[in-house]
């Protein structure tokens, strides 16, 4: 993975130094909280109900074993004993003092870590593919392309003040698995006719109160121009956004106004200004960035599939999860490792110090040291070998990660929701442990195969609540919480928004509800064969009214 | 006319405090101090912002007065008062 250069890391303890010294003098009174709000946030420090919150930086995710070591000593010294991993791929601390964050920013920069690009109307963290690098369907490997993004965002001193937040998503496979299409830009390493590598550029997704599926700007465009075209969509959105109403200052809002040709046309033009200066990549700087990506040492004598017969023939719940939660490898003899962090009590995405800890003895035991924070708020161990899976499946359940339900029911995204956040309607994880509560077996789960359900508090949809197969949104009447239930969402190549099923439901109510809808899909769906976004592409909402609100 | 209270986050760690009549702030929303009359809570308002090293972003609170002591209004106050560790026990941390 990126290793920091000099400046790299002159950069990260220096941000630290400063914040330190501004800490100091907030907790002295010679700045106000009003002076201060901006500078926290820079360092992504904010307030949520009851207590401050730290936001880390995950570039595309990736951890090394000792990044998670780093983590769970913080967890374990200076919060409650845990963290939260978010559906950015960054990871959250919830309790932080104020006059411990310098020192949670220094035991950050010593491995390479930090909080800048996680607040603020800047160019956020760069995320990816959980499977880059090994994925079977892949055309290159995002993450060097992720990196370039990333030094070239960071401390942008043009785009340091854009309208609003701006979020980039890269993905290298076939088969879209970073939600390209709900981000500011969004990009897709494809094949050009002569075999290069170039880039397919979606640019106005979203999801927030007006969520809106990317469209397509540029179809191809060859790698080296990757920087300069990039730098042309911001300046666009940095010159023509809207800067009089938060509610309408993403790019997403721009997109629609001009439309996509008069878009995509202010964005050539601008671009033909800049792309043949510095931000060309011509001198190496790709391959430069590839090195530190260079697949692991893979053993080639490696056994396949067969090693896993008698496991598999003795221990259903071992075929079970190795069936939902384990990925083709691009490799032989290894595979890819979908960790479900869900179900096991704690809120979705919460993983305690010590369970960090073991993650990472696991990936230095069995996938090369290395962790990948996925936006679906699990964990991935990229590189096991595939004899190793029952072992590691193990351990996992030790942890109490040895669910099977990878992209199934159980395995909820959730904002913090009322019980943390300050913006919030209601509350997303007690909704969370109740549908928890209502499906706990596992065969019966993995009849009703792949489902995703996500919860947001709000409208500002943190949750990804709009993009659920079932999506739930919390809503506040009268000062009591209510839910809206919506279907049919998907943040995949196919790509669409959820609908509102019709009036919402109280908090007590709302778990029933989704069972109500589940239960319906069962009896109603063509076979085990028609999965449930299928069925409710193909019979609509009529149905689910139906069981929902028969007899009102 | 309506009760009023003042609530803030402390600036240390951001924990939910209200005022009390002695001008100190507790996490403790039965003790809080509560006014009726809005001069009053126009001072005690600007009294509060002005304490801006301890506390962060002071603002007026509703309570209803139950046998003398004021209350929370609403789920998300009702959460905010009940503390940090009514959420991580409803959440199944022990704490
Ligand atoms: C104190 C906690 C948080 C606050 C105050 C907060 C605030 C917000 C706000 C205001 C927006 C809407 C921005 C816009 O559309 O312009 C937003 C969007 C979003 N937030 Fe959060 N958030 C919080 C926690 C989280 C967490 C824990 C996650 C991940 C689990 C998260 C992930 C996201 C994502 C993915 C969006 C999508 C918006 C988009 O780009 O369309 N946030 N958040
Ligand atoms: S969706 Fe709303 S409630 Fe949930 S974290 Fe985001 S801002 Fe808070």
């Amino acid at each position: 993975m990126y290793r920091y250069d000099e400046h790299d890391r002159a950069l990260v303890h220096q941000r630290a130094a400063q914040f330190r010294e501004q800490v100091r003098r907030r907790l002295e009174g010679d700045i106000t909280e009003d002076e201060f709000k901006p500078l926290r946030l820079q360092n992504g420090l904010y307030m949520q109900l009851h207590a401050y919150m730290l936001r880390i930086a995950v570039p595309y995710g990736l951890l090394s074993s000792r990044q998670m070591r780093q983590l769970a000593h913080i967890a374990r010294t200076f919060d409650r004993g845990y963290g939260h991993l978010t559906t950015r791929q960054n990871v959250q601390f919830n309790w932080p003092k104020l006059e411990d964050v310098p020192a949670i920013l220094d035991a950050l920069a010593e491995v390479e870590m930090h909080a800048i690009q996680t607040s603020g109307n800047c160019i956020r963290n760069i995320t990816s593919d959980p499977f880059a690098g090994v994925a079977r369907d892949e055309v290159a490997d995002p993450r060097p392309y992720c990196e370039l993004l990333r030094q070239w965002s960071t401390f942008h001193p043009e785009f340091a003040f854009l309208p609003r937040k701006f979020k980039i998503a890269v993905t290298g496979a076939a088969h879209d698995r970073a939600a390209i299409a709900y981000h500011d830009i969004g990009l897709r390493l494809v094949r050009g006719e002569r075999g290069e590598v170039g880039v397919q550029v979606l640019v106005g997704g979203g999801m927030g109160r007006t969520p809106r599926v990317g469209q397509v700007c540029r179809d191809y465009l060859p790698q080296e121009h990757l920087l300069s075209y990039c730098e042309a969509i911001l300046r666009v959105y940095n010159r023509f956004g809207r800067r009089d109403n938060k509610f309408k200052a993403r790019i997403k809002i721009l997109v629609e106004a001009l439309g996509i040709e008069q878009f995509a046309a202010r964005v050539e033009a601008e671009w033909a200004q800049i792309k043949d200066t510095a931000l060309r990549l011509d001198g190496g700087e790709l391959e430069r960035l590839a090195s530190y990506f260079v697949p692991p040492d893979y053993a080639t004598d490696l056994p396949g599939e067969e090693a896993l017969e008698a496991p598999r023939l003795m221990d259903p719940d071992f075929r079970r999860w190795h069936d939902h939660n384990v990925v083709p490898h691009k490799a032989p003899g290894y595979s890819a490792v979908a960790v479900s962090v869900k179900a096991t009590g704690m809120p979705p995405g919460d993983v305690t110090d010590a369970q960090m800890d073991a993650m990472a003895y696991l990936a230095d035991r069995y996938s090369f040291g290395r962790l990948v924070v996925t936006h679906r708020q699990n964990l991935v161990l990229p590189d096991v070998p595939t004899r190793d899976l029952h072992a590691l499946w193990q351990s996992l359940r030790e942890l109490g990660f040895g669910a099977s339900n990878y992209e199934q029911l159980t395995d909820i995204v959730a904002c913090p929701g009322l019980d943390y956040c300050n913006l919030a309607n209601a509350r997303s994880l007690s909704v969370a442990k109740a549908i928890e509560q209502r499906f706990t077996d596992a065969i019966r789960l993995a009849e009703v195969g792949r489902l995703t359900l996500n919860i947001s508090g709000c409208i500002n949809a943190c949750g990804h609540h709009h993009v659920g197969h079932i999506g739930i949104l919390g809503i506040n009447k009268r000062g009591e919480e209510y839910y809206q239930l919506m279907v049919g969402g998907s943040h995949e190549d196919d790509a669409s928004l959820g609908a509102a099923v019709g009036r919402a439901f109280a908090h007590d109510d709302i778990a029933g509800a989704v069972e109500t809808v589940v239960d319906t899909y069962l009896a109603q769906r063509a076979g085990p064969d028609e999965p449930f976004l299928a069925f409710i592409r193909r019979v609509g909402l009529e149905p689910l009214q139906e069981a929902l609100y028969a007899g009102e | 006319m309506k009760s009023f209270t003042v609530t803030a986050n402390r600036t240390a760690d951001g924990a939910v405090v209200y005022l009390r009549d002695d001008r100190q702030w507790t996490a403790d929303i039965a003790s809080a101090l509560v006014r009726t009359d809005p001069a009053a809570m126009t001072d005690l308002l600007a009294w509060a912002r002005a304490q801006q090293r301890d506390v962060c972003d002071p603002y007026p609170l509703e309570v209803q007065v139950r046998e003398g002591a004021p209350a929370p209004v609403g789920t998300r106050e009702r959460i905010r008062a009940a503390g940090p560790d009514a959420t991580l026990r409803s959440l199944g941390y022990a704490s």
